[in-house]
């Protein structure tokens, strides 16, 4: 037991002591024994993975191969289920959108993120937390909450088009219109995940060293520059994490959209023009409204392999830079 | 960390820029807030009836909520939604810390292996699941029961992940090594000197645990059918309708979900946050 | 049309919008009392729980019957299930409050996960036809139950929920043929005589209706819709239109929609409509301000006006829809799952409270506003003759019951509810666009026949 505590994770630190334990057989089974309290201790999560994670994506993979509506009997239909998806231009629309999203508000969102992060921690020490705090506070309430209020405060004759209407500007249909509807979604997101990055980047900035700083600005760098420089090479993994988690966020969008749309003709598939129709809420139709099961789970399939190639294509374009 | 910042301190003109410019944004970001908290002590007429939309409190908050508890039992969605809330999060902290601390700590054979399978899986999206999640639930007699919402969260990879970065942060291997050394069991380690170290942490994510809990909507929406087992969420969301337009009951709804929870955070934010850094990447 | 209707009660924030006609379900709070008196209830002849008159014999434990039901329609029935309940001793009805949502899918994955349905539950015609046209497995069939009165209920009604093989599914509790609710004043205002006879006469053909929305329009501020597209439904149903032919192929760019789609744009474009969003926080402020003339809804509309305008006793009207149209706006049935543990009691129960005078009237008069019953039998009651002062003493419900058995039987299909997306959307580009409406339906029947693969 004693050397258990010893190693600390799989850093480059622990090498040599994995390394060691897969010498023998007959060691690894000593280390296996020795360290069952460490089993019984990752054993929750292993077994409700078990009970209630590895059926469903595999159930989900063999309904993608079925027509089925729960109530007449499934029937098998070979990879119809993917050609239709692929076929479908609804969900090509969904699946635009999706991608609009991230571009109208990942995009934006996170160098924003990143900016005001880097204003907090190079200016702002006192009250830090006092921003930290107002900016973090969208995360913790509820979507039902946020989405409930913007779709007043962006009402035809809500507040923010009496804003608009002060300063002289025509008054825009935020909710009824396609772009001003993606643009108020975008808003909200934005909105929503803001303080998230900002947190996670302001970690990420901390562990630069300030001597790096000190050294760039007494050979005179300007804050543009020493930002170029220092800060975002240094915070590459930071960025590639958000990245990932914002773009695999984004591509699952659903209760947003679906709240901000859902008292719209047409319901559930995003409002007029479809215009807040995402890949997930084109599953919960196909699901829940038109009870195509199996539809719905080679949607979710096509969904998941955009999925992986979103997150490879974030590796790679991150993953390499951090390399260097 | 110990960034010297003596020389911002004078306060530089940019400096006082930053402050302001920020301070206003923060604003900005909090204006919602006050709005919704302002926006259900009005009546629909007056929310809805004129043009500019009222700024300031309007006098109709104790007949919204008569309303409100006439039509739907809202209280007991709040009580529903602590009890989830709170069930989520103790046993979300006790089985997160334990997998994180093994993780962190012990070189067990296969620990990269599983920790490799345990992030993998937070690679699975949720839709995938969607669809035979719910047929599960179904065959477990789970539907319209608090059960599917609490037990198989109970040990989410990503809060495993989490404590597992910070114990490697925060807890020094020599205090365990200390501890083993003076006869303390497996157990005895982690709950009195991995536990009381870790809970700066424990309480980020703890708080995160509980707001995911108290904000879900999704799981719910696709679980509860009975009114009476309704969260806060889906009360809000189904407060409307039926004999005239609720949207200020809605908003009063949804400001007594979420306003007090707004407070709490407030002033548990500055340790929230230092602990949500503790556990996140550092560059 | 429907969606519109439907976007149900959570205004913006709908839950789940289960899109169809929600509201319509809703409104009707189904009756239920069990027939005492009731002879149909005792075909099967349960042996304990006797429908009929006498009381289930003692057992001496409770049995709870589940029900799940919108909330809305509890309170008119717990008076109904009190009644039942002195009747049957033993017996407890036990009411699940559901949200308008997703009932459907609850019901759906508890009959495939094999448990958890209830001994009772109160779908929305458009989720009945989910049942329906599918066979109905794990539906229990009524017909032996109701074989000696079938002719007591409204013929078309039924037929919506008999499968192919003749089994019939649910017992109608509300039904949705429309009518005009029309706002008094409105009409005043405009130099319209505002009596039912007089608001009838103005708009007895679809072109007087649009005279008479001119008229409306010219007095200013006010509008005789409050959005064009709902015409839209009416046009479609009063041509008899289906969205599919029987082949299964999509028809939506046919003359009938397209024209339907023509007249709203026209509508629209002559600023005879407030061009409000159906249910959004505008509409709502009108209709509490009484500024729209005309709402084409069914019986349940009732229940809505009482809900915005409590105090408007004597400013509304109920004319017949232009053209004689008859248009079937939702409704909703009580059914029975196979799995439910006491059918025979759950059945005295339905029967009472929807097919017995007694129970009928104290369901109708226990809501918050009246509806129309599938069961004709029930249209003898005074409410149907009795002067309403909430609409200047017409006996309006009346009204509802004159066409009742003429409601168009339209062909349906499953893929129903992705065509009403797709001309939902279609609309919406005809009327706020200004589309040309054959292109936009062009369009929209080229993305159904996509969908339905």
């Amino acid at each position: 037991m004693d050397n258990s505590v010893e190693a600390p994770q799989a850093s480059p630190r622990s090498v040599e002591s994995t390394a060691t334990y897969g010498q023998s057989a007959r060691h690894s089974w000593r280390a296996i024994k020795r360290n069952r309290w460490a089993y019984l201790f990752i054993s929750p999560f292993f077994i409700l993975f078990l009970v209630f994670g590895i059926f469903p994506p595999l159930y989900s993979l063999f309904l993608s191969f079925h027509q089925w509506d729960i109530m007449s009997p499934m029937k098998s239909v070979g990879f119809a289920n993917y050609a239709r998806v692929l076929s479908t231009s609804l969900f090509w629309k969904a699946c635009l959108n999706n991608f609009i999203f991230i571009l109208m508000a990942s995009l934006p969102g996170l160098p924003l993120a990143l900016f005001i992060a880097f204003l907090l921690d190079r200016f702002i020490s006192r009250g830090r937390n006092l921003y930290l705090a107002g900016i973090f506070s969208p995360v913790v309430t509820s979507v039902v909450a946020v989405s409930l209020v913007f779709s007043v405060l962006f009402d035809k004759r809500g507040l923010v088009n009496a804003g608009l209407q002060a300063v002289g500007l025509e008054p825009i249909m935020w909710l009824l219109r396609p772009w001003p509807m993606k643009v108020t979604l975008a808003i909200l997101l934005i909105w929503r995940w803001l303080g998230w990055n900002v947190v996670l980047y302001l970690a990420g900035l901390q562990s630069i060293s300030a001597e790096l700083y000190e050294a760039a600005r007494v050979d005179g760098a300007t804050t543009m520059q020493s930002f170029m420089r220092i800060t975002l090479p240094l915070i590459r993994p930071t960025l590639l994490y958000t990245a990932i988690l914002s773009g695999i966020g984004m591509l699952q969008l659903f209760a947003e959209p679906f709240l901000l749309t859902s008292g719209q003709g047409g319901a559930g598939l995003g409002g007029r023009g479809n215009s807040l129709l995402t890949m997930f809420m084109y599953l919960y139709n196909s699901a829940f409204r038109q009870f195509q099961f199996g539809y719905a789970a080679a949607v979710s399939y096509v969904m998941f392999v955009l999925i992986l190639m979103l997150s490879m294509v974030n590796l790679k374009f991150f993953g390499r830079a951090a390399d260097e | 960390m110990a960034r010297s910042v003596t020389h911002y301190l004078r306060l530089h003109p940019g400096t006082v820029m930053v402050y302001v410019v920020l301070g206003i944004m923060t604003l900005v970001i909090v204006f919602p807030f006050y709005w919704l908290t302002i926006s259900g002590t009005h009546s629909l007429s007056g929310l809805m009836g004129r043009f500019p939309p009222p700024l300031w409190f309007g006098g109709e908050f104790w007949v919204n909520l008569q309303a409100i508890l006439n039509r739907v039992p809202f209280f007991r969605s709040y009580a529903n939604s602590l009890f989830i809330a709170i069930t989520s999060t103790i046993t979300q902290l006790f089985f997160c810390s334990l997998a994180g601390y093994a993780f962190a700590k012990y070189d067990f054979p296969g620990r990269k292996q599983l920790f490799f399978m345990l992030l993998a899986t937070m690679m699975l999206p949720a839709a995938l699941s969607f669809v035979p999640w719910y047929i599960m639930m179904g065959k477990f007699g789970w539907i319209n029961s608090f059960r599917a919402l609490i037990i198989p969260g109970m040990a989410p990879a990503f809060g495993i992940f989490w404590l597992r970065q910070v114990i490697i942060q925060t807890v020094p291997d020599e205090l365990l090594h200390a501890a083993r050394i003076d006869g303390a069991g497996d157990f005895g380690i982690y709950a009195r000197i991995v536990l009381p170290v870790i809970l700066p942490g424990l309480g980020a994510l703890g708080i995160m645990t509980f707001m995911n809990a108290w904000n879900d909507y999704i799981g719910p929406l696709i679980i509860l059918s009975d009114v009476k087992k309704f969260t806060l969420p889906l009360m809000v969301a189904n407060l409307s309708g039926w004999g005239g337009s609720t949207v200020h009951l809605q908003l009063l709804g949804a400001a007594l979900a979420t306003v007090p929870m707004l407070v709490v955070f407030f002033f548990a934010s500055r340790q929230f946050i230092s602990g949500m850094m503790a556990g996140a990447l550092k560059g | 049309m429907k969606s519109e209707i439907s976007r149900r009660a959570f205004l913006k924030l709908a839950v789940s919008s289960s899109g169809i006609m929600a509201l319509a379900a809703c409104a009707a709070p189904a009756a239920q009392q069990p027939a005492a008196q009731e002879p149909v209830a005792q075909e099967p002849a349960a042996p304990e729980t006797e429908v009929t008159t006498a009381p289930p014999p003692a057992s001496t434990e409770e049995t709870s019957i589940e029900m799940w039901v919108q909330e809305i329609s509890i309170p008119p029935q717990k008076a109904v299930a009190e009644d039942w309940m002195a009747q049957n001793p033993g017996y407890v009805i036990n009411f699940v409050p559901t949200n308008f949502a997703d009932t459907t899918t609850k019901l759906l994955a508890s009959i495939a996960a094999g448990s958890g349905a209830p001994d009772i539950a109160f779908e929305e015609y458009s989720s009945m036809m989910n049942f329906t046209l599918r066979g109905g497995n794990g539906i229990s069939d009524v017909s032996p139950m109701i074989s000696e009165r079938k002719d007591e209920w409204l013929k078309w009604c039924l037929d919506l929920v008999t499968t192919e093989e003749g089994k019939i599914l649910g017992i109608p509790t509300d039904i949705g043929i429309a009518a005009n609710f029309y706002s008094r004043d409105v009409f005043d205002k405009a130099g319209i005589k505002s009596d039912p006879e007089s608001v009838a006469a103005a708009t007895a053909t679809w072109d007087d209706y649009l005279v008479a929305a001119e008229a409306v329009k010219e007095a200013g501020d006010q509008w005789m819709l409050a959005n064009a597209s709902e015409l839209f439904e009416v046009f479609r149903q009063q041509q008899g239109q289906a969205y599919f032919d029987q082949n299964g192929e999509p028809i939506v760019n046919t003359e009938p929609f397209v024209n339907a789609a023509a007249y709203a744009q026209d509508f629209r474009k002559r600023g005879l409509d407030a061009n409000v969003s159906i249910w959004g926080n505008e509409w709502g402020d009108m209709m509490v301000k009484r500024v729209i003339g005309a709402y084409p809804y069914a019986a349940w509309w009732d229940i809505i006006l009482h809900g915005y305008t409590p105090d408007s006793a004597g400013k509304w009207g109920v004319a017949p829809l232009p053209g004689g149209a008859n248009a079937n706006f939702g409704g909703s049935y009580f059914l029975i799952p196979d799995q439910s543990k006491n059918k025979e009691a759950s059945w005295s129960y339905i029967s009472y409270c929807v097919a017995s005078l007694e129970g009928i009237e104290k369901y109708l008069k226990g809501g918050a506003g009246l509806w129309l019953p599938g069961w004709k039998e029930s249209y003898q009651l005074p409410v149907f003759t009795d002067p309403d002062p909430f609409y200047g003493d017409q006996a309006w419900l009346g009204i509802f019951t004159e066409n009742a058995d003429n409601v168009p039987t339209i062909y349906q299909t499953l893929n129903d509810s992705v065509a009403v997306q797709a001309v939902t959307e279609a609309l919406a580009r005809v009327l706020d666009e200004g589309e040309d409406p054959q292109k936009a339906f062009d369009d929209a029947n080229v993305a159904i026949k996509e969908q339905i693969g």
